[in-house]
């Protein structure tokens, strides 16, 4: 797990980490503004995670060239992650497109 | 076989889809989306950055730990300013609602 020095190591794991706290608050903002669509956000962005944890997984392998098939899963998985970021975008927008006009 | 650089080319094409939905809705808090906007400038930095290691260095950006750190810090950054969006959308929301004036009664869409 050399390949990459404590400080890149800490980069990547905040990145992680905060990608969770933002799921979580997004959550909560989905109860407090009691706009249960925006759930659909915090479960669209899911799979960037998967995504996430491929790429950490490779790194701490040393970025092993035996191993490039998990960056091909973080790149797959990266599109899978934006399409449902995108998804849950467009269910929202529709949806308080919809509560705006009743 | 699709290659991984393909695959994040493509990658990019529904999150601006996404960014086109998130700010057409009028209920996303700003500091958010100004994160979701300034993962675009993580990726405008990893492809000089990835190219300068291949060309220049002969190597994987994530074999190029200082130039690795720097670029995936950019989406530390981006990261930080959608959970402090949210965050402050929620505080703001909770001091709402104790107020006793809850001023979103939008009525529970079905989903």
């Amino acid at each position: 797990m050399h390949a990459l020095s404590l400080p890149t190591w800490m980069i990547h794991v905040s990145s992680v980490l905060e990608w969770m706290v933002a799921m979580w608050f997004i959550w909560q903002f989905a109860t407090v503004t009691q706009r249960p669509v925006w759930r659909w956000l915090a479960i669209g962005m899911f799979p960037a995670l998967v995504s996430a944890m491929a790429a950490c997984t490779w790194h701490l392998f040393d970025n092993a060239p035996t191993l490039a098939w998990l960056v091909t899963l973080q790149a797959a998985m990266t599109v899978v992650g934006n399409g449902t970021l995108c998804l849950a975008a467009w269910w929202i927008w529709r949806q308080e497109q919809q509560s705006a006009e009743s | 076989m699709l290659d991984k650089n393909t695959l994040f080319a493509m990658s990019l094409f529904p999150y601006l889809g996404f960014l086109w939905f998130m700010t057409r809705t009028k209920t996303t808090p700003r500091l958010a989306l100004i994160g979701f906007y300034a993962l675009l400038v993580f990726v405008a930095v990893t492809i000089p950055a990835g190219l300068y290691a291949k060309v220049g260095l002969g190597e994987e950006l994530a074999n190029v730990d200082w130039l690795h750190g720097s670029a995936e810090a950019f989406l530390t950054l981006s990261n930080i300013f959608v959970v402090l969006g949210f965050r402050q959308a929620v505080v703001q929301g909770r001091a709402g609602a104790e107020r006793g004036g809850d001023r979103s009664p939008s009525p529970s869409p079905a989903e």
